[in-house]
């Protein structure tokens, strides 16, 4: 790749700090009267970490996890990513659908979760607008409404400028019930909305015909990140109504909705990994989306390197956690 | 002055003279950015301590969360379900109500009707006048009322009968699978035996904590084997012991208490999982906030 | 003369032969020109059915058919109409690919169906050149379906679960007492009271931070009523901060209760039940406030808890105070049992309700709920085994669709 100024600056920085921790661990040792000595070798060799373990400061911690994140996004460090069964069957289950199938995409979601759910709904949106199905996107959350606009207007209306609107893709809008909204559509989605999002009634669209609740559609598609999201759309609609449910969620609330997979839910996208996951099957299938579908899959270079950190420091505490018990018993 | 606020007064009026020589007053994108920018560094700073930026910061987000959810809960709520309704029915006849419904027996249109949800909504706050709080228990009660009977036939379907149904799996199964299983069961057996008969009686000393480190690691590799090839057995195994666990009724000892013991590991095995995945959550929303700052960053200079 | 005479009838008979063989030769180019390009007649769908949907309300009807039979290459689709009687002119009501053998005749604006009232169905077979249609099936209505049999599995879940849980209750009721098993968290309960009675510390009592109406904080205040009773027992200060207005009543009238429980309704003060803020992370800094100012020794977080879990556990942690924590959000279970001394596990915690004070309202429920477990568990293993034989007849009367 090509290293600008910003990415020598950071070089530089980087190795300053390595070697300036080495001083400062000496010091700092010998204020607390350990062995100075070995803790400039520590403090050069294991840097952070060791003013850590001399310091006890939970500060570094913040400092060894920003770094974390900054350098590998700085030099875009690419995370490596296989899509897993459990998000490759909601890739299947939109590729096998023939074109012009009805699919729901709900806006469960709001601007705080927007890191992990938008990369999951922007790939989706894509994928079902390339099969050439028709999009009806909806929200359960107040919130939700704003996402799906930001959907629409950054990737349907700039990527897809043939698809046109309410005869490839509508805008329902946001309807307040929470679950009971689910289950109102499950009847009739007429019942709830008598008009899209900007007001115009919705039998003036071509592909509101036939379409009559939730049992019309052939898939229904949620990014959410807490209720009501994917588990009221199981309860209220999958189960009742024997319409195939997946999306995505926080990696919060995946843990949660594993039981339900795979005779309840079809699939399930959990935090970034499981978007870089469909974005990664996305653009293994469709190359032309390389440039644009590629957030989540970006982010999953910091997202490794962060990880790996707090790894080395859930074992090195452990370690010295069983070592001082051990210590301390004797 | 004191000196801190002379700092903070120092700092406020350079980043307005940084926003000012950068241009983020010329249109309203750049403004949202640093905005949201300055926002984010004043959260940031409380991980190094708390401090007036981020005291202010803090308290933005309290009252304008508030004022935002009320005004949404207006616009989105009581407006077009409520008052919205009510109001046209009043002056409109039934202009409100789709195709002019009515509650039966022709009572009162839709719309109307929805004063009396409205009165409970009110009856509710009741609860904080002392000698008519009683009130607030009817409305209450509809509430409760409500949300069991929506959510009780749902859950039961979703999350009893039909997670019954998804457990119901057979626990070996493909070719040459009982082979396997009988293979695996002997290592088993040899693992039992070996901690009974050698490992349990060893005494303290270096080649006692070698000899266990290497059972123990043994036995964790052994099962880790054991629930990649036969998931099925492992996810009814879990499940059952599980619910062991959860039994109140039989004091948990002898084998009950063996295998509520393997329930309670099952159990910390996913908390372990559910807090890995929190941590990655955490980590996920660092990175937008982290990609963002690069954003501003990069307008900025 | 008699050779040039023509009799009538073989005139006829030799002029409908001529016709016969000019219509034919008319007749002939068309099929013959078809015939010859492989293309027949487009034949109607057979078997036309039409059937009140089940399990929908009685909202709408189902007509299902087979495709014509031979191999009809043009074929486009299906077209569905209905009329009110077999005389009457059919309306079209439906359109479908060529591929699809089922439509369901819902209600929308200009094709309602009336539930109970009679129709008829014709289903046409279309191609580029016409149609083909089937002959009219009906009458047939729409009715609701009273017992939806699929559902029967949820009826009998129903019947059993409720049914324990009146038995258990009339037991309990007796007098008689049932068998709870030890929980460690409330065992531990007084130990935590006992410490921070040595260090001369208060007690710091978190119900949660949802309203009245969630059965987390009904629970928590049932256990804050022997709380309270061992705190002034031990005669250390109890502080219960609030984040919700409506609970401050039920949590004043709980401490209270405690002492009275003790002996000791004279020792209770008010302002130890504290109304914080309704936010979620204001309230999170109010309660950390209150740890280290006032140096709680013993802390008791039990209800519905959120985000705010860590930050509280881990505050806790930090001042050194032991802690039990009690919650039925899964998620906010793993921070708990990281940071806290003792952690009641989701039922755990409804069970310790239920043990400290073995209310036959609340033990009725925890029994049954452990007879269910057995049932689940029976069901767990004869099914399990049962899928090992290959034998799916238990799945298929689990199935609910």
């Amino acid at each position: 790749m090509h290293l600008t100024a910003v990415h020598y600056f950071i070089i530089v920085a980087m190795a300053a700090l390595q070697i300036v921790l080495g001083p400062v661990c000496y010091n700092i040792a010998r204020r607390k009267e350990a062995n100075p000595v070995k803790w400039l070798i520590l403090g050069w060799l294991t840097g952070l970490f060791g003013l850590l373990f001399l310091t006890d400061d939970r500060r570094v911690v913040f400092l060894l996890i920003a770094l974390a994140v900054v350098v590998p996004m700085v030099f875009h460090l690419p995370g490596i990513v296989a899509t897993s069964p459990i998000v490759k069957a909601i890739f299947d289950k939109v590729e096998s659908l023939p074109p012009g199938s009805n699919i729901l995409l709900s806006y469960d979601y709001g601007p705080a979760t927007v890191p992990e759910n938008q990369p999951m709904a922007d790939a989706m949106t894509r994928h079902v607008l390339v099969k050439g199905h028709h999009l009806f996107i909806m929200a359960v959350w107040a919130t939700g409404e704003r996402q799906a606009k930001l959907t629409v207007d950054s990737v349907v209306v700039k990527e897809f400028p043939d698809k046109v609107y309410g005869q490839d893709y509508l805008l329902l809008g946001y309807k307040a019930g929470n679950q009971g909204l689910i289950n109102a559509l499950y009847q009739s989605i007429r019942g709830m909305y008598t008009t899209d999002a900007q007001g115009k009634p919705i039998d003036d669209f071509p592909m509101m015909k036939g379409v009559e609740n939730l049992r019309s559609m052939d898939l229904i598609l949620c990014v959410g990140s807490g209720k009501p999201g994917i588990k009221e759309w199981v309860q209220f609609a999958g189960d009742r109504g024997n319409i195939p449910i997946a999306g995505g969620v926080t990696a919060v609330e995946a843990t949660l909705l594993y039981p339900y997979y795979p005779r309840q839910l079809l699939g399930l996208m959990g935090g970034l990994q499981g978007a870089a996951e469909y974005e990664k099957a996305l653009i293994d299938h469709y190359p032309q989306f390389k440039m644009t579908s590629i957030t989540a899959v970006r982010y999953m270079g910091p997202q490794t390197i962060a990880h790996l950190v707090i790894i080395i420091l859930v074992v090195v505490g452990n370690a010295i956690y069983f070592v001082t018990r051990k210590q301390q018993a004797h | 002055m004191a000196p801190r606020n002379f700092i903070i007064l120092a700092i406020i009026a350079a980043v307005i003279l940084v926003m000012l020589f950068t241009g983020a007053f010329s249109d309203f994108q750049s403004l949202k950015l640093w905005v949201g920018a300055l926002l984010t560094l004043m959260i940031f700073s409380f991980l190094y301590k708390d401090n007036p930026f981020y005291k202010f910061a803090e308290h933005l987000f309290v009252g304008v969360s508030a004022a935002y959810w009320m005004t949404k809960g207006i616009q989105t709520t009581l407006w077009p379900n409520c008052l919205r309704p009510v109001l046209l029915d009043w002056f409109q006849g039934g202009a409100a109500s789709v195709a002019a419904d009515h509650l039966p027996f022709g009572v009162l249109p839709y719309g109307v009707a929805r004063v009396i949800p409205a009165v409970f909504g009110l009856i509710l706050l009741t609860r904080l006048i002392g000698p008519i709080g009683w009130l607030s228990r009817w409305a209450m009660a509809f509430i409760i009322g409500y949300a069991a009977g929506t959510n009780f036939t749902r859950y039961l379907q979703s999350d009893f009968v039909g997670q019954i149904y998804n457990t119901l799996l057979p626990v070996v199964n493909g070719p040459g699978a009982f082979g396997v299983f009988v293979a695996y069961a002997v290592i088993a057996a040899a693992l039992i035996l070996a901690y009974r008969f050698l490992i349990a009686g060893l005494q303290r000393g270096a080649g006692a904590v070698t000899t266990r480190s290497i059972f123990w690691i043994a036995t964790v590799v052994f099962v880790l084997l054991f629930a990649t090839k036969f998931p099925n057995l492992t996810v009814v195994t879990g499940v059952i012991c599980g619910l062991i666990y959860f039994f109140f009724s039989v004091e948990h000892k002898g084998l009950f208490g063996w295998t509520s013991r393997i329930g309670i590991y099952m159990l910390m095995l996913a908390f372990g999982a559910t807090f890995g995945y929190t941590v990655m959550a955490r980590i996920s929303l660092l990175i937008g906030r982290m990609s963002d700052l690069g954003t501003w960053l990069g307008r900025v200079f | 003369m008699r050779s040039m005479q023509f009799s009538m009838p073989k005139a006829c008979a030799a002029l409908c032969l001529v016709l016969s063989a000019f219509s034919g030769s008319l007749a002939e180019p068309i099929l013959g020109d078809q015939q010859a390009a492989g293309v027949r007649a487009l034949l109607p769908p057979r078997d036309v059915q039409a059937m009140d949907t089940p399990r929908d309300g009685g909202l709408s009807l189902t007509i299902r058919w087979q495709p014509p039979s031979g191999e009809e290459a043009g074929l486009l689709g299906y077209r569905i109409y209905r009329a009110d009687s077999p005389n009457w002119e059919f309306r079209l009501v439906g359109q479908v690919d060529r591929n699809t053998m089922e439509y369901q005749n819902i209600p929308n604006d200009s094709i309602k169906v009336q539930m109970g009232k009679e129709y008829y169905y014709k289903v046409a077979a279309y191609d580029s050149l016409g149609e083909a249609m089937s002959e009219a099936v009906g009458p047939v209505k729409s009715r609701p379906t009273w017992f939806d049999i699929h559902r029967l599995p949820i009826l009998v879940a129903i019947v059993l679960f409720f049914g324990s849980v009146l038995v258990f209750f009339r037991i309990t009721k007796r007098g008689k007492g049932l068998f709870i098993r030890r929980i460690a968290g409330i065992a531990a309960m007084e130990e935590a009271v006992g410490r921070a009675t040595e260090l001369g510390r208060p007690v710091l009592y978190v119900p949660g931070i949802m309203d009245v109406d969630n059965i987390q904080t009904i629970a928590s205040m049932v256990i804050l009523v022997d709380v309270a009773k061992l705190a002034a027992q031990y005669d250390v200060p109890i502080i219960v901060p609030l984040n919700r207005a409506f609970v401050v009543p039920m949590a004043e009238e709980s401490v209270r209760q405690g002492f009275l429980n003790a002996g000791r309704p004279d020792s209770y003060d008010p302002d130890n039940v504290r109304y914080l803020s309704d936010e979620q992370f204001a309230f999170t800094a109010g309660v950390n406030g209150i740890m280290v100012r006032e140096k709680t020794a013993a802390h008791f977080f039990l209800g519905a808890f959120f985000a705010e879990s860590l930050i509280l556990s881990e505050m806790g942690f930090s001042t050194g105070a032991i802690q039990i924590a009690g919650t039925a959000n899964i998620h906010q279970l793993p921070f708990f049992v990281v940071a806290c001394d003792y952690t009641l596990i989701g039922e755990e915690f409804y069970a310790a309700t239920a043990y400290i004070s073995k209310d036959p309202q609340l033990l009725g429920p925890l029994k049954g709920a452990d007879f269910m477990k057995v049932v689940i568990m029976a069901l767990l293993v004869v099914g399990s085994l049962l899928e090992l034989f290959g034998v799916h007849w238990l799945t298929g009367l689990l199935t609910l669709s």
